[in-house]
């Protein structure tokens, strides 16, 4: 029974060591943010403690983050109408061929980010020759290149809720009276809906945190947060990166515990 | 109609993009008209992008195996938990995913750093004399990419693991089995299928992962994603960018194919055994399209 012992003791081990290394960039860019002497370099453990560097934050992050917080937020609506439509057409729908179409639809998710940003970039490069509309580092032009990776997600989870749901339902909707729209509206959508928040919530966070998209999507004078945060530790080190960096890490548990207890969010990915 | 329409808006500015490489690049952004094999000649007979290919499929490979090492256990713990501290640790795992990669790559770099605390505690223990440089080289690389996916790999390894019923652990203690036997005889057999999806869903995100090497490697350590990022912000060459991107997404190709054809193979081998029963291959964790990576690089 001695080893049992030793055994859990070295299992728990394991498991601490993990999420202390999972977890401590965070707490340590949090700490950090608040040590009010450092100028050149991030100091861990802060000597002084104060807010100094969240006062001072620059206005370019603040803009920076209503362009992510923008563009993210309309790209999840979008995947979201897209993700539903496309997920019924692919688990209700009596075209041949579904398989092909949702592995269709997970292409985006297999190409690397990076390569989509150069795709997209060219492919805006050359619409402008086109149409002579202009498209990168515009909200609109974000926002498509958004929809494009976020709809897998949306597309995903709500399939993975239609293809459990039984077709009996429709049916009873239909006996008892209600319209095809009146079926979805009143039966189907309020059934998907958890499932199809938990998607528009991924949808969100890719586009909220991505780098390797929107670094080719956006000019000095029209960046996303996290672009704006790679440039400033690939460039040029300043402390209110610290304290936008905690902001940023803040909001997003934030929006992610308050959004698990709205609809009650199933923790692993689906 | 609109399956043809979101059709056109995804594939064709792939096709143009990838039909790009095999033409001449005239410099600022224009291309030439004629089909060519230059920029694939190029990136074949220059040892260079040869190695930083070695070097991506490395790294690649080397943070896979670290997280199924680290992940494997913690996804075993978790599957095999009470449900309050499984959702609570799984929502921290969830959590920890969904924060932008480039401040988790700042929190590294702190750590990380010359007088960071992990070369701090090492001189302090005696075990290093001068501080290590983690930052810049691959070492620094392949901590950030684990630390990216690990999140990933636990939560789906512990959904594979917790379809693993109970009832078969205790029937091999029972029957007297060390506990050694048991992960390696009863779960890891069974799960298997489930492990080798989880690893090549993120052996795929760390081929494409751009921010984590691009931060903590310090433009020292060249990836193939950063090396596509380059020829596009620094030379403005589409063309070569095109090459590299068809390159790479071949590879992973490959890759996945190989390891697809490597598991048939063996579950045909297993299965060619009587003594042994095939492990159920429908236990699959059907790893689901919207799993990738909750956070793009």
């Amino acid at each position: 029974m001695r080893t049992d012992i030793i055994r859990r003791r070295i299992a728990y081990s394991i498991l601490l060591a993990a999420y202390a290394f999972l977890i401590s960039p965070l707490i340590v860019v949090a700490a950090a943010s608040l040590d009010t002497g450092s100028t050149f370099a991030a100091r861990f453990p802060p000597l002084t403690v104060g807010l100094r560097w969240y006062l001072e934050i620059p206005g370019k992050y603040w803009q920076a983050l209503s362009v992510s917080l923008t563009a993210a937020a309309i790209a999840s609506v979008i995947s979201g109408a897209l993700g539903v439509m496309a997920a019924l057409g692919i688990v209700r729908g009596k075209v041949p061929g579904t398989e092909l179409l949702r592995a269709f639809f997970r292409i985006p998710l297999q190409i690397p980010l990076v390569v989509t940003g150069v795709v997209f970039l060219q492919f805006y490069y050359g619409f402008q020759t086109l149409v002579g509309l202009e498209l990168a580092a515009t909200l609109p032009g974000l926002i498509i290149a958004y929809v494009f990776v976020g709809t897998p997600y949306t597309v995903g989870t709500v399939a993975a809720l239609l293809e459990r749901l039984s077709p009996r339902l429709d049916e009873a909707a239909a006996i008892l009276g209600c319209s095809r729209w009146q079926t979805f509206w009143l039966v189907t959508f309020p059934i998907i809906r958890p499932s199809l928040i938990a998607g528009m919530l991924y949808a969100f966070v890719v586009a909220f945190g991505d780098v390797p998209l929107s670094i080719f999507l956006s000019s000095p004078s029209y960046t996303t947060l996290p672009v704006e945060i790679f440039q400033t530790l690939q460039f040029d080190f300043n402390p209110t990166v610290l304290a936008v960096s905690t902001l940023v890490a803040v909001m997003s548990v934030i929006s992610l515990w308050m959004i698990q207890r709205l609809v009650g969010l199933d923790m692993v990915p689906r | 109609m609109p399956v043809v329409a979101s059709f056109i808006l995804f594939a064709l500015p792939q096709y143009f993009f990838i039909a790009s490489s095999f033409h001449e690049n005239l410099g600022y952004g224009r291309i030439g008209e004629a089909w060519t094999l230059a920029n694939y000649h190029r990136l074949f007979t220059d040892r260079f992008y040869i190695g930083a290919l070695v070097k991506t499929v490395g790294l690649s490979a080397a943070s896979t195996i670290v997280c199924l090492i680290i992940g494997f256990p913690v996804a075993y713990m978790l599957a095999r938990m009470g449900t309050r501290s499984k959702a609570a640790l799984s929502g921290l795992l969830v959590a920890a995913m969904f924060v932008t990669p480039v401040v988790k790559d700042l929190g590294l770099i702190i750590i990380l750093s010359q007088s960071g605390i992990v070369n701090q505690t090492l001189e302090l223990l005696g075990i290093i004399t001068g501080p290590i440089q983690w930052l810049g080289a691959e070492i620094g690389v392949l901590i950030g990419l684990v630390h990216y996916m690990l999140p990933l790999i636990v939560l789906l390894l512990a959904t594979v693991i917790a379809t693993v019923p109970r009832s078969l652990e205790d029937a091999a203690h029972a029957h007297g089995a060390s506990r050694a036997r048991v992960y390696y005889g009863v779960i890891v057999p069974i799960v298997r299928p489930g492990i080798i999806a989880a690893a090549l869903m993120v052996f795929n995100l760390a081929m494409g992962a751009f921010t984590t090497p691009a931060l903590l490697g310090g433009g020292r350590v060249l990836t193939f994603a950063i090396l596509i990022q380059r020829s596009v912000i620094l030379d403005v060459d589409y063309p070569f960018a095109a090459s590299l991107s068809s390159v790479l997404l071949v590879t992973v190709f490959l890759l996945n194919v190989l390891a697809g054809f490597l598991m048939v193979r063996q579950a045909q081998v297993r299965r060619g055994r009587p003594k042994r029963t095939a492990p159920p291959t429908s236990l699959d964790p059907a790893v689901p399209a919207g799993a990738t990576a909750a956070v793009g690089t």
